[in-house]
């Protein structure tokens, strides 16, 4: 499914038709997506639903097996060094060398890139309380998420991918530094992906967003659009419904007797239409929040799974 | 699956973990006891039998060693430790050392009696059965308790365990009637050799019980928190040593931080075990005292093969993308380094050939340091005369040399001998080869024995004849398939950019150097057999790795894009 997106000539991340297949599993199923520079793009999707994959694709770190990927304009696996010495990465696994002390992984990871910025780097380990003579080994998981987070920040990279770099993290420094840090980044020109299925932290920081589900990708856009295209409705019948009523614009729906509260997508008169048709009468209107959107169109795939 | 019990869950994760293992073993087993007997009825096989039939036992026995060990590695446990995840179920921590425990010792006993019935019988209708099965016990045991009791201490851990393994090794020698019959003359035992095996014996069967309270202790100390000697050793390790070796400065590039890298996590290995089998096998013949001019002829003799023995076993780690990982994928954190597959791929031949460096600088200093103090100098100056009677003083000079020069040669050659492989990240062509390798040392080994204990049956020279009239083409053959394999390798990885051409010059330059320097001591060592010379020439054009590296770039290529 193709969603309106940047054309992949401005774009820093161009995927196009990316399928991915682990056995009896499609991952990944016709992926089409183009992240603009300086933009914050939220990935959003149930546990499985191949976020983590496609942010495998971007690093090269999975070779796409039909269609394309490309960041910065060249492929991550024909050339590793010219693009991934431009983006910093956090991992959903942590996946830190345990043996090494802090200052040996600060020091490690700064030889692989000349931009590294030894002050920054000082700025937040000291934002961060991590001790340079501490083992990884014996760091606590939000200790390790923030030293991963400093090494994916500390070069300035000019795409930083982070995949579920809520994960660890208290609610402080989710909400204070996390956020902020994204948001200083994209203030700066560069461009953050980030995957997460906290819905409310994605709808605080994105400009942008993809909701992932099983593989493909079922919403796309601008975050301000994708409010704007969604619209949840009370309405009320004369008489009392003994079976749901049926919208076609309807995402989800939910009530019992005279009143449902409908969460539709699309034009607001031809909404508005349906439901007079349907004899029934608008009592409110409001622009629901990503995470109930999410769940409509979770509800949605459930019922029509070919859809 | 109902699983009823505890104790039958753990049987049955033994036996799914090890599945594939112990339908290899039954495989192995099969093919032997069908081929075995085919091979026993020609007369000009018998050798072949029995190394065919140890061989194959042996590969079986280290198989099933490898299915029921039961330990596993743990981010806060180090590289090995007890399976920490079953501290949670409501079983007590008797029970839950008991029962891998006593699978396992049940389980190789089981496969050592099939080896005998199926394989061994057709080279000894008498084969032992009482030791070999209490010291398969003892060997699984001690493994065992190594593990379990020390997952805080790597270092400690495998001192303990170099120190068990050598033991294991030469410890079966007491067991074999001739031996001990003469080792203990020699060693002025006055009493009967057959009450002293009976004593063995008894202390080998207390050597399970005592390692199963050792296993206990330890893992109900580490179930409930409790601070473990081991703990505080690996606290004062880390305040000391680890302080020490600890790295304040910045790298000077990418290509020195790998470097770094590798070196701690495997390059220093190798010297380290040879220092402690040096320790192991010196200060005992220091203490006995008294050696004579053949013992001291003997002890050099394993201090020069076991860094080379070592240096297969320590490859294969060496060949992984991290040697104490048990995954071959590359971990995400190393494959988003912005370096090339070609960078990391030579920085790993640059640690192998530092560590074997390091090696052999060790035992020449302290081979030489034990020989002029401890050992008798008689054996090795026969040595040197012989050589120097053979060899004019210019070559007596490029010998001293270029031995050393071609022992780290070797060295290197055996570390770095499955890069390919094992940075593939494809467990079946990695485990494949380590197959192919353990078969080919078992079968060496056997070989070797079998050479030295006077068998009138034994292999000669006369017998491999046809096959040495062929060899110089053989050789050619092989010198021109490596070539052409090599020309294709490194033409694909220069295209897709894995290395630079100037590296991959340089390395061709080393390459060179380092089958020239193989070559010229073949030609200086071969007085008299002349048509030796290019063969061992041929030899040395073999031996030194050209295509490997190259295609070892494309494995790790491979292998990143498939975290």
């Amino acid at each position: 499914m193709n969603f309106p997106s940047p054309s992949s000539a401005e774009a820093v991340v161009s995927v196009t038709s990316l399928s991915r297949r682990f056995g009896t599993k499609q991952a990944l199923d016709d992926v089409t997506l183009h992240v603009p520079r300086g933009c914050v793009f939220g990935l959003v999707g149930e546990n499985g639903a191949g976020k983590t994959t496609l942010i495998k694709h971007l690093l090269g770190l999975l070779k796409a097996e039909t269609g394309r990927v490309q960041v910065f304009g060249h492929d991550p696996v024909a050339d590793p060094v010219g693009v991934l010495s431009r983006v910093g990465y956090l991992s959903e696994y942590r996946d830190l060398p345990a043996w090494m002390r802090v200052d040996e992984l600060l020091n490690y990871t700064r030889a692989f890139y000349p931009k590294w910025d030894t002050q920054y780097a000082e700025e937040l380990r000291e934002q961060f309380g991590l001790d340079p003579a501490q083992r990884v080994r014996s760091l606590s998981q939000g200790q390790q998420a923030k030293t991963g987070l400093l090494l994916a920040l500390a070069f300035r990279p000019e795409l930083l991918l982070l995949d579920e770099p809520s994960s660890g993290l208290d609610p402080v420094v989710r909400r204070d530094i996390l956020e902020a840090i994204i948001r200083t980044v994209a203030e700066e020109g560069r461009t953050v992906f980030f995957s997460s299925h906290l819905l409310d932290e994605v709808e605080r920081v994105s400009d942008q967003l993809a909701m992932i589900r099983n593989g493909r990708i079922v919403l796309h856009g601008r975050l301000d659009d994708i409010k704007q295209n969604h619209r949840q409705f009370v309405v009320r019948f004369e008489a009392v419904l003994a079976v749901a009523p049926r919208f076609e614009t309807a995402l989800s729906l939910r009530g019992t007797g005279r009143e449902w509260t409908l969460l539709c997508k699309g034009e607001r008169s031809h909404v508005l239409a349906e439901v007079q048709a349907c004899g029934a009468t608008v009592l409110s209107e409001q622009v629901p929040s990503l995470d109930e959107i999410f769940v409509a169109q979770a509800a949605q795939r459930q019922l029509k799974p070919a859809a | 699956m109902n699983l009823r019990s505890p104790s039958i869950a753990i049987a049955w994760e033994i036996w799914s973990r090890g599945r594939a293992g112990f339908l290899g073993i039954a495989g192995l087993l099969a093919l032997g006891a069908i081929a075995l007997p085919f091979m026993r009825e020609s007369a000009r096989w018998t050798n072949l039998t029995s190394a065919t039939a140890y061989a194959l036992t042996a590969v079986v026995l280290v198989i099933g060693l490898f299915c029921v060990h039961f330990t596993e590695g743990s981010r806060k446990g180090g590289f090995g430790s007890f399976p920490m995840r079953l501290f949670n179920l409501p079983v007590t921590t008797r029970s839950l050392v008991a029962t891998p425990m006593i699978y396992g010792a049940v389980a190789v006993v089981l496969v050592y009696l099939l080896c005998v019935g199926l394989l061994l019988r057709h080279v000894d209708p008498n084969m032992p059965l009482l030791w070999p099965c209490l010291y398969l016990v003892f060997g699984l045991t001690q493994f065992q308790m190594i593990i379990w009791s020390l997952p805080e201490s790597r270092y400690l851990k495998l001192l303990c365990l170099s120190i068990a393994a050598s033991i294991i090794t030469f410890g079966w020698m007491f067991f074999v009637p001739t031996i001990v019959t003469g080792a203990l003359s020699e060693w002025g035992y006055t009493g009967d050799p057959a009450v002293f095996m009976r004593r063995l014996l008894v202390a080998l069967a207390l050597t399970g019980p005592a390692a199963y309270v050792v296993s206990w202790l330890r893992v109900h100390q580490q179930r409930h928190g409790l601070t473990t000697r081991s703990a505080v050793f690996a606290a004062w390790w880390d305040r000391s040593i680890g302080e020490l070796l600890r790295r304040r400065t910045p790298f000077r590039s990418a290509d020195h931080a790998i470097f770094w890298r590798e070196w701690r996590r495997t390059g220093f290995i190798l010297p380290a075990v040879v220092v402690v089998i040096i320790g192991l096998t010196c200060v005992p013949a220091w203490l006995a005292g008294g050696l004579s001019g053949r013992a001291t002829l003997g002890i050099l003799s394993w201090l020069i093969i076991a860094p080379l023995l070592f240096a297969v076993v320590i490859g294969r780690g060496l060949s992984k993308p991290d040697f104490w990982s048990p995954s071959l994928k590359v971990a995400p954190f190393h494959a988003i380094k912005p370096v090339t597959s070609g960078q990391w791929v030579m920085v790993k031949l640059k640690v192998a050939f530092a560590s074997a460096a390091l090696t052999w600088a060790l035992v020449i200093y302290l081979a030489f340091i034990w020989t002029a103090f401890v050992g008798d100098l008689q054996g090795p100056e026969a040595w040197l005369t012989r050589i120097r009677f053979y060899c004019s003083p210019l070559e007596c000079w490029l010998l001293l040399l270029l031995a050393p020069l071609a022992a780290v040669i070797v060295t290197w050659r055996c570390l770095v001998m499955n890069l390919a492989a094992g940075l593939s990240g494809s467990k079946l062509w990695y485990h494949s080869l380590n197959l192919l390798t353990g078969v080919g040392m078992v079968a060496l080994f056997i070989f070797t024995i079998r050479r030295s204990d006077g068998d009138p049956d034994q292999l000669r020279l006369y017998h491999v004849w046809p096959v040495i009239e062929w060899l110089p083409l053989i050789l050619t053959a092989a010198v021109i398939a490596k070539m052409a394999i090599a020309a294709f390798a490194w033409d694909n990885s220069l295209r897709r950019g894995l290395v630079s051409q100037r590296t991959s010059i340089r390395y061709f330059l080393g390459w060179l150097l380092m089958v020239a320097m193989l070559a010229a001591l073949s030609y200086i060592l071969v007085t008299n057999t002349l048509w030796l010379r290019p063969l061992l020439m041929l030899m040395a054009v073999l031996l030194v790795p050209l295509a490997g590296p190259a295609l070892a770039m494309r494995s790790l290529a491979v292998n990143r894009c498939a975290a």
